[in-house]
């Protein structure tokens, strides 16, 4: 036996750890045995991971459930399927209502501008018309600008 | 509290029993949720005591894990996977806790003097536990602690088997070292 690292050393570690989830095949096994005579580092590397997960397992906790969680559980359960009262939504609600008619306001000015102004003009198109009937000759009068 | 025994009656089948209790969890029937809280809360509760080491915390999360699979019965699409549905879930919120704690001791809420030096082993573990993160630990803990095989605890992490063996090597391997670390070996 030899406290010196030896050949295999990171193979014999590998399989130290996979020891703890399948059963190694004879060629490995055999390895690692051989390995384990010769090497102290890693009989004790083993030695000290055996030891980590036996206090890993022996940590385990064994549940305690109070008395009345089953009830505690359902309540909740029922507390959040409970519809929520309108008072809780009425905020909401008169924001929404505040914005549904300003957006409709907002909608009928920028519809209505311009078919006003289509009506102006022709308005001043039927004026001028008129105008032209009733009187062909008469000649446009101008009116300076007061400056 | 209900026993899920006196709900066993003269079907033999578990799996097709539990069907039958989630379909009519679908139809809004209390004494079928109190069957199905029943059966589980021991295995929820264990494993999220064994995953946060804080037991008042561990019936939150399970309160929390039942909540929301009931509230989310209608994602649920095969009726048969409830248990591997509400198990998930746990896992998940405890995950997002571990993720959230800080790397600290909680402190034990029962200690009773009769158990001597497996309080302070609890505690030492707990606190190496703490300072893996919360992947590495919670592959550990599901496999060590809870004895899961390798494909429940892909299927409640929901990655790969191979991602399991990879993870569950790492955490060995660096729960060793700091094991050897804290005890001087």
């Amino acid at each position: 036996m030899t406290n010196s690292r030896l050949f295999g050393c990171g193979k014999f570690k590998w399989l130290s750890i996979e020891r703890f989830d399948r059963s190694l095949t004879p060629k490995e096994d055999g390895f690692y045995r051989k390995h384990r005579e010769v090497c102290f580092t890693c009989m004790r590397y083993e030695q000290q991971g055996l030891n980590a997960m036996n206090m890993l397992n022996s940590a385990a906790l064994e549940p305690e459930i109070s008395e009345n969680f089953d009830e505690r559980v359902l309540r909740n359960l029922r507390v959040s399927r409970r519809p929520v009262s309108l008072a809780y939504w009425s905020p909401a609600f008169a924001g929404a209502a505040v914005a549904v008619l300003a957006l409709v306001a907002a909608l009928q000015l920028l519809s209505r501008t311009p078919v006003q102004m289509n009506q102006a003009d022709r308005g001043a198109y039927n004026y001028q018309r008129d105008a032209q009937v009733i009187a062909p000759n008469l000649p446009n009068l101008e009116i300076p600008r007061v400056q | 509290m209900i026993d899920a025994q006196s709900y066993v009656g003269s079907v033999v089948d578990p799996a097709a029993q539990e069907w039958q209790w989630v379909l009519r969890c679908r139809k809004g029937d209390d004494s079928a949720l109190g069957f199905l809280i029943a059966k589980h809360r021991t295995r929820l509760i264990r494993t999220a005591s064994n995953l946060l080491r804080d037991r008042h915390e561990a019936e939150d999360v399970a309160q929390e894990s039942f909540l929301k699979a009931f509230r989310e019965l209608h994602k649920l699409r095969d009726d048969r996977a409830f248990s591997g549905y509400l198990y998930r879930i746990c896992v998940r919120l405890c995950m997002d806790r571990l993720r959230l704690k800080r790397a600290e001791i909680a402190e034990f809420d029962k200690a009773t003097p009769s158990q001597g030096g497996a309080i302070e082993n609890k505690v030492l573990i707990e606190k190496l536990l703490a300072q893996l993160p919360a992947d590495l630990r919670t592959t550990l803990v599901l496999r060590e602690m809870d004895q899961l095989s390798y494909e429940e605890v892909a299927e409640a992490m929901r990655v790969p088997i191979g991602t399991v063996r990879s993870r569950l090597h790492t955490a060995r391997e660096r729960f060793r070292k700091l094991w050897i670390e804290a005890v001087g070996e």
